[in-house]
């Protein structure tokens, strides 16, 4: 799933097309589209707006840990022609002390530069950072559920020392600039998504837990700690391999406990490999 | 080597060394930061994910570059240091303490090296006619990335001329050639960590396989080159007595005894706050599940296994090298 937070409506609107979003309500002036394998959420300008509008994305859409989370929008730069698309590589904001470094674990097709996210719009181009209003807000915020392997922001240059923004600024053109490199931003977020697997379950213990409780009765802590180690065993073993929960119905509460461990502990080390 | 990006200090720009580091490897972007901590220490990073393709950082090292030891690491000589002219490794051995104690998979390369001499310098004018060892591998594999760090040019010609200064090059490489290309020095020891095969083939991926290791071993004891043998961590499995039998054999009838500096043992263990780490990042890795448990802060084998592991095998490299060489990890 890849998860798009916009600035502006005209920044989302070649995406919300691509992939076939549909409105799915507001969280307050945050306007939200979903899909089967997509969502987005365009929030307003600013590094505020762009944090609460990630947030509300997450909590309202059907996430899962290896998501692609990206800021698409527009930037100024001094020297890079209008059109541009860049992939940052560190973000920084004249109101924070901390710069953050998104990571990057596929080649880029996008131009690598720094993003300033400044509070203001300005034609004062830093020296080779590019200028915006949301990555920083979106960075901070994706950073509460996520990595910075999974979150990325890609910026076109919209404006430069040649072309002011006042002049260039006309929705369908910006809507036209990301459709112009719609087809780089997917093949990079499906690159990113298939890199970003996180490990699975092999099957799983709900069955055998359901029963477990039923039998006895188990304080919070050894929930916690039964919760745990029943993980484990699911990481380890097929269904094939999980022992059937009847099997522990005639067991006492430590005799359950020792079979669990005695089933871990014959997981060895694969030397077969 | 290729990178996505790499990063560098500003203060490490203008470095002859980041300069040579830029020849050597190809990369698509460039990033500076005011410190290397930036990139390497923050939450929000995932060690596993970014194993996939680790960047590259360069710095320069400051603060404490030369530690001691921890208690219970050493090889006999009168004092024993570590540093580390690298973070992380190029290879990816599933039971490596790295993987649970840095939060970045990316190397940091430490490009100044003459710093490092200056502090094993003053160490050694506080310590005269005594034997300081000094461990290179501790954060790193010594020699795997040499063709892009130059660390052993460097440092083979700087221990050569102190003779009480010991050097080791812990190692899983079988990239030798700067040993090779001069004349042994005695005072310098490359120790290949070593496991049987399965063990190897099933935890210790990208790194050569053992027989490449010992071959390269056996090539520098031919050139008269001391060799280390490091059996840590020992890994239990089902056959692991007749495995480890097997390959103390095959260990000895691969090496001259003559040239064998020293040998450690020590079976698996950690730190129980790293050992959580790299259990969540490896959820589904059978040496983090089974037979283990958490003693005085430490995860390892349970019961006596692995002292029995030790034991058994320590029984097995002295009946070759004898006991005065023979050194057991506990830390």
């Amino acid at each position: 799933m890849i998860h798009f937070i916009t600035a502006l409506h005209c920044e989302a609107r070649p995406i919300i097309e691509r992939y076939g979003l549909k409105a799915a309500g507001n969280h307050g002036r945050v306007a939200l589209y979903s899909s089967d394998n997509a969502s987005l959420a365009v929030s307003g300008v600013g590094l505020l707006q762009s944090a609460i509008a990630t947030t509300a994305l997450k909590d309202t859409s059907e996430t899962a840990e290896s998501d692609v989370w990206m800021n698409i929008g527009v930037c100024g730069h001094r020297s890079l022609p209008i059109g541009e698309a860049i992939l940052a590589n560190r973000v920084s904001s004249p109101l924070h002390r901390e710069s953050l470094y998104p990571r990057l674990l596929a080649k880029s097709p996008f131009v690598q530069t720094g993003i300033e996210t400044i509070p203001e719009p300005t034609s004062d181009y830093p020296e080779n950072d590019a200028v915006e209003m949301e990555a920083y807000g979106f960075f901070q915020a994706c950073l509460h559920f996520t990595t910075l392997e999974r979150a990325q922001a890609i910026k076109i240059v919209s404006d430069n020392a040649n072309q002011n923004a006042e002049r260039t600024f006309n929705k369908d053109w910006i809507s036209q600039m990301v459709a112009n490199h719609l087809d780089k931003i997917e093949s990079f977020a499906q690159e990113l998504h298939g890199l970003v697997r996180d490990p699975e379950s092999k099957s799983s213990t709900d069955k055998l837990k359901a029963a477990l409780l039923s039998n006895h009765h188990y304080s919070v802590t050894e929930q916690h700690h039964l919760q745990s180690r029943l993980e484990k065993l699911a990481f380890l073993l097929t269904a094939d391999e999980l022992p059937d929960p009847s099997e522990f119905a005639t067991k006492t509460k430590a005799g359950a406990a020792e079979a669990i461990e005695a089933l871990i502990n014959d997981v060895a080390v694969d030397t077969r490999k | 080597m290729k990178f996505h990006r790499i990063y560098v200090e500003e203060a490490a720009l203008s470095h002859a060394r980041f300069a040579a580091l830029r020849k050597r490897i190809r990369f698509d972007d460039q990033v500076v930061c005011q410190r290397y901590g930036e990139i390497f220490n923050p939450t929000g990073q995932n060690f596993r994910l970014q194993k996939q393709a680790p960047s590259i950082i360069v710095a320069l090292k400051q603060g404490q570059r030369v530690l001691p030891t921890p208690p219970g690491y050493g090889l006999g000589a009168d004092h024993h240091f570590y540093f580390s002219h690298m973070l992380n490794c190029l290879y990816d051995c599933r039971y490596c303490f790295l993987q649970g104690m840095y939060r970045s998979a990316n190397y940091v390369y430490f490009a100044n090296f003459e710093d490092f001499e200056s502090d094993i310098d003053a160490i050694l004018d506080e310590h005269p006619g005594q034997s300081c060892f000094f461990f290179s591998g501790y954060d790193c594999d010594s020699l795997a990335m040499e063709s892009i760090t130059g660390f052993a040019d460097r440092f083979l010609p700087f221990f050569a001329e102190r003779p009480n200064a010991w050097l080791e090059l812990r190692t899983k490489s079988v990239n030798i050639r700067p040993l090779l290309e001069r004349e042994a020095i005695p005072n310098i020891v490359t120790a290949f960590s070593l496991n049987p095969d399965p063990v190897a083939r099933s935890l210790e991926h990208r790194a050569p396989p053992l027989e490449a290791r010992l071959s390269a071993a056996a090539k520098l004891a031919e050139a008269g080159w001391p060799i280390g043998l490091r059996l840590d961590p020992l890994i239990y499995f089902p056959d692991w007595e007749i495995e480890y039998k097997s390959f103390i054999n095959q260990i000895f009838s691969s090496l001259p005894v003559d040239h064998i500096h020293s040998a450690t043992i020590g079976s698996f263990r950690s730190p129980k706050p790293i050992f959580k780490r790299m259990e969540s990042l490896y959820p589904e890795e059978p040496l983090f599940a089974a037979n283990l448990q958490e003693r005085n802060g430490s995860v390892g084998y349970r019961g006596d296994i692995g002292e029995t592991m030790e034991t058994r095998v320590r029984a097995l490299v002295s009946e070759n090298l004898g006991s005065d060489r023979i050194f057991t990890c506990s830390s």
